[in-house]
């Protein structure tokens, strides 16, 4: 029995690099994540977080460049439902933005940043990888056997 | 000048390539053979042309290999020879040929035409190749962008080769000569700039010496049998402009070679001591490197996974951690999630199929999923990380496209990897140890604050006995309990449970007791001391937490009590042995702050008769658990009660506490335990104010 | 159905604006506008109704910001209502509860407005 709990399940869209398919991002994973019974309040913060990483990719790697790739996918095992997101843009490195203090921004009218915390905040886990010349991959993980 | 056409893909330029083979080969085989100078130029042009392309064709390919300077002098060695033997080839078999050539045939023979036309054209191709390594070699380990210099020296080579054609009159030769004297002077200049080969080991140094005599050597007989012989005559024929092109790159090889022998020859006794002398530099950059990355265990693996893979000349390296008995992908350098874990599971799968006690090198041939794979790994290095002998997990790199690693990258990645443990075991040592000393200081701070808030004594009134027992769990509970004087004839009581543990409980339960101590004191009713302090606490709590709370007043002289509750466990009045819960209506302090709290929050009063007993706990008792995890629970806690209702307070509430204390042996307290027993012992003898005064009502502390 | 929708109803001196649906990247330019508009006619008093918001991402957040300190700078300012406690724990846990007034009511954000109006005068 134990083996078999190993097995993963994967799903997977592509969508191009337009703000107007952020919805078809989110129904995409909210739906992935309902089916296999991840409660909604759950649900909820990991589209959040899926939408940020997204929003990311669509201004800072294709730079509002609408025919570009964003690949989706959904990654679950009993433990964890991880979403892996791919694009072709260039390489930006989102662990490196700090974290947002709301009264600088406040002052400064500025708006970026906060997307990024929000998926820190959101998820366990918030990864990226950039291989050069090929692609770039956000992972974000959430673990489902947490206690509260 | 730059050699880069980005608009066109490799393919494309080798399209290029061939159609301006095809046009070549088919003006040299239709239009007329001529001295003419407009024939010539077309010639050349056509020559150069065709040249060009083939040598942007060739520079994708080299820089997609990536080939190292031994392989880049290997390949010049072969391609020499290959030049080398045809010469030797054209000077014994087509001697007849190009004489009857001259003799008999026009030049437009199609035949000979084609013979010409195909050693030519091996010529032109391994002359391109030469001139690319030469530029490869050139541009090795230098620090700056120096390729002016190299540029300058091609453009010298184009007037040159292109000069040849005003050697039809010999007033205009000094041209010629002028630019094929200032290109030599330009070869000199380059070939010094040979920096790259203090980076290469002894042992490659030993092959270099070897080859750059016998390339030199192989130089100069090609520039010997070409002056003046056959296979000028031929290549001058075919195109003089290449012949030139031929001479220059000749000379270009026999100075570099030689000068590349003679230097190699220097360095080889300080080679052992200088290979070694670099190994330790690195390594220790690497060791200094890492040890300023402890902070961070995600900035350290990055860290490792970069140097990694270049101590390794990998194209992607990862950490294989342990985690929860499987292993997981971290510190990714230029590798995809979904890649790193396909062949990390491959790994484990398999692990024991290899040695991995040091570096061990794998193949992907074997690996099935391999088409699964977004790149095409093909060979992946392994190596253990172990901290006290332990297995943490594995440090692995990977090479593309068929390349192979060496028993330098493993040497290099043993050595690395030992290092990389350190680096890792200390971070972690080092994360451990100030989450537990925080930890500790926390928990200081926190049980500093319990024991400052809790009454120190418990007030003494004749008629009155009160027993306290609390018992802190070891990571502080917010647990609270007081007592009042309100006025003269009556004694307040509050217990209360902050939720969650440590220091924000701790520091809850401050301003609990100071909101508390301060209502007390104004407030005439339990209900509406509860409906302030939840008003008051509505602006410091956060969402997260709240109290519950039941606060009671003892009227000494009416012989009543007072209670209300938010949300805390009932009260239990103990009379003639049984058991009354006494479960006045409320929502915990905290958790609604509009009127439903006021609405829904009860008081209840009640006439105390002599021998009543009041029990005060929190949940701290109740959900006490045994090793089975079974709760202690309220019916054993009633029956105790029961039993023991007709001891004085301080007995029962021993009892309690030693049959909790018994029951959860073998399972660590989880939570503060707290237990008030107020029991009515008698009826006060009241007359007057004055009597009151005078006896009972002041506490004897 | 249109993913996101923002009407504006005008109270006087207090302007109200009505956020529906999904608030993202994507539709925050349209909240934008409705904001633009409101400062080019001289509008800064501004209650934003949150009730029938289902969504808001980093980008509807940020709208916010961008327009707050003009409100502010001309004697007006953005108050927020009716949040949903989905909505509410977006905004707490990026700290704006210390920048923006959020108010359970419309009519509390409304009334807070006049009370502050008639205090000048």
């Amino acid at each position: 029995m134990k083996s078999k709990n190993h097995k993963l399940e994967e799903n997977e869209l592509t969508v191009k690099s337009r703000t107007e398919n952020l919805s078809a991002i989110r129904n995409f994973v909210s739906a992935g994540a309902l089916e296999i019974g991840i409660p909604l309040k759950i649900v909820e913060n990991i589209i959040l977080a899926v939408d940020e990483a997204c929003t990311n990719i669509i201004k800072h790697a294709y730079k509002y460049f609408p025919e570009g790739e964003i690949i989706v996918k959904l990654k679950f095992s009993r433990e964890k439902f991880t979403v892996i997101i791919i694009d072709h843009g260039v390489p930006f490195e989102p662990e490196t933005i700090p974290d947002p203090d709301l009264q600088t921004y406040y002052r400064q009218h500025r708006v970026g940043g906060l997307g990024m915390y929000l998926m820190k905040s959101l998820m366990d886990e918030v990864k990226y990888v950039s291989v050069p010349g090929k692609y770039n991959q956000v992972l974000l993980s959430k673990n489902l056997l947490t206690t509260h | 000048m730059k050699f880069d056409i980005p608009a066109l893909k490799i393919n494309q330029k080798f399209q290029t390539f061939i159609v301006l083979s095809i046009v070549l080969f088919g003006f040299k085989l239709f239009a007329p053979g001529s001295d003419s100078i407009t024939y010539l130029l077309i010639d050349d042009l056509l020559v150069g042309l065709t040249v060009a392309a083939f040598i942007f064709y060739l520079m994708d390919w080299i820089h997609l290999k990536k080939i190292n300077p031994l392989n880049l002098v290997m390949n010049i060695g072969i391609f020499t020879a290959v030049i080398f033997l045809l010469i030797t080839f054209s000077n014994t078999i087509l001697r007849g040929l190009a004489t009857e050539n001259n003799l008999y045939f026009p030049k437009t023979g199609f035949i000979s035409n084609l013979v010409v036309f195909a050693y030519s054209f091996i010529i032109l191709g391994s002359l391109s190749y030469i001139f690319l390594a030469f530029r490869e070699l050139y541009s090795l380990k230098q620090k700056r962008d120096i390729n002016t210099y190299f540029n300058t020296m091609v453009v010298f080579f184009i007037l040159a080769s292109y000069s040849t054609l005003l050697q039809q009159s010999s007033d205009l030769l000094y041209i010629k000569d002028t630019f094929f004297i200032i290109s030599i002077l330009l070869i000199i200049i380059n070939s010094i700039k040979i920096s790259w080969i203090a980076f290469i080991v002894k042992k490659e140094k030993k092959i270099l010496l070897f080859l750059s005599i016998i390339i030199a050597i192989l130089f100069v007989s090609n520039l010997v049998k070409n002056s003046g012989n056959n296979n000028a005559n031929l290549l001058d024929q075919f195109s003089p402009a290449l012949n030139q092109f031929f001479n220059i790159i000749g000379i270009y090889g026999a100075i570099y070679f030689s000068i590349l022998f003679f230097t190699t020859l220097f360095h080889i006794p300080t080679a052992e001591a200088f290979d070694r002398k670099a190994q330790e530099v690195t390594s220790l950059q690497y060791f200094s490197k890492l040890i300023t990355e402890v902070l961070d265990f995600d900035d350290l693996v990055k860290t490792i996974t970069d140097i990694a893979s270049k101590i390794s000349n990998a194209d992607a390296a990862w950490i294989a951690w342990q985690e929860n008995g499987g292993l997981k992908s971290v510190g990714n350098n230029s590798i995809g999630f979904l890649d790193a874990d396909l062949i990390t599971s491959f790994v484990a799968e398999n692990k024991n199929k290899y040695n991995l006690n040091e570096t061990v090198f794998i193949s992907m041939d074997k690996f099935q999923k391999k088409s699964q794979l977004g790149e095409s790994f093909s060979n992946i290095t392994v190596s253990p990380l172990r901290a006290h002998n332990e297995l943490k997990g594995y440090l692995l790199t990977g090479k593309k496209n068929n390349f192979l690693f060496d028993d330098e990258d493993k040497n290099a990645l043993d050595t690395f990897s030992d290092y990389a443990s350190i680096a890792i075991e200390n971070s972690r040592l080092f994360e451990e140890s100030i989450i537990k000393e925080r930890l500790e200081k926390e928990l200081d701070v926190a049980r500093e604050v319990q024991r400052k808030i809790l009454p120190s004594k418990n007030p003494n009134y004749e008629g009155l006995s009160i027993s306290t027992v609390f018992i802190p769990a070891f990571e502080v509970g917010g647990d609270y309990y007081d007592f009042f004087e309100i006025d003269k004839y009556t004694f307040g009581f509050v217990i209360a449970d902050v939720s969650g543990k440590g220091i924000s409980a701790a520091f809850i339960m401050a301003e609990v007791k100071g909101i508390f101590e301060s209502l007390s004191k104004t407030i005439k009713t339990p209900k509406n001391i509860l409906i302030k302090a939840n008003e008051i606490l509505q602006r410091t709590l956060d969402r997260k937490n709240f109290v519950s709370a039941a606060y009671g007043f003892i009227d000494l002289k009416n012989e009543t009590i007072l209670i209300s509750r938010a949300g805390h466990c009932p009260i239990i009045l103990l009379r003639d042995n049984s058991i009354e819960n006494l479960r006045p209506s409320g929502i915990g302090l905290g958790l609604n702050f509009s009127d439903h709290f006021s609405n829904t929050l009860e008081e209840i009063k009640i006439d105390l008769k002599e021998n009543d007993i009041i029990v005060l706990y929190t949940d701290g008792i109740t959900e006490a658990k045994n090793k089975l995890l079974e709760d202690f629970g309220s019916d054993l806690f009633e029956k105790i009660l029961i039993e023991n209702c007709d001891k004085d307070a301080d007995d029962i509430s021993n009892k309690v506490i030693r049959e909790v204390t018994l029951f959860s042996q073998n399972h660590p307290q989880h939570d503060d335990i707290t237990l008030v027993i107020l029991k009515w012992k008698q009826k006060l003898k009241i007359d007057g104010e004055k009597e009151w005064q005078n006896s009972t009502l002041q506490p004897k502390i | 159905m249109a993913e996101f929708n923002a009407s504006t109803k005008d109270l006087g001196e207090v302007s109200v604006i009505y956020l529906q649906g999904y608030l993202d990247a994507h539709t925050a330019p349209s909240l934008e506008n409705t904001f633009s508009n409101l400062i080019e006619k001289g509008k800064y008093c501004t209650v934003v109704n949150f009730t029938e918001l289902a969504y808001i991402s980093s980008a509807g957040l940020g709208v916010f910001m961008a327009f707050i300190e003009k409100m502010r700078e001309n004697n007006g300012d953005i108050k927020l209502s009716s949040m949903s406690d989905k909505v509410y724990n977006i905004f707490d846990l990026l700290g704006f509860p210390l920048l923006y007034e959020i108010y359970k009511t419309e009519d509390e954000a409304v009334n807070k407005f006049i009370e502050s109006k008639n205090l000048e005068k």
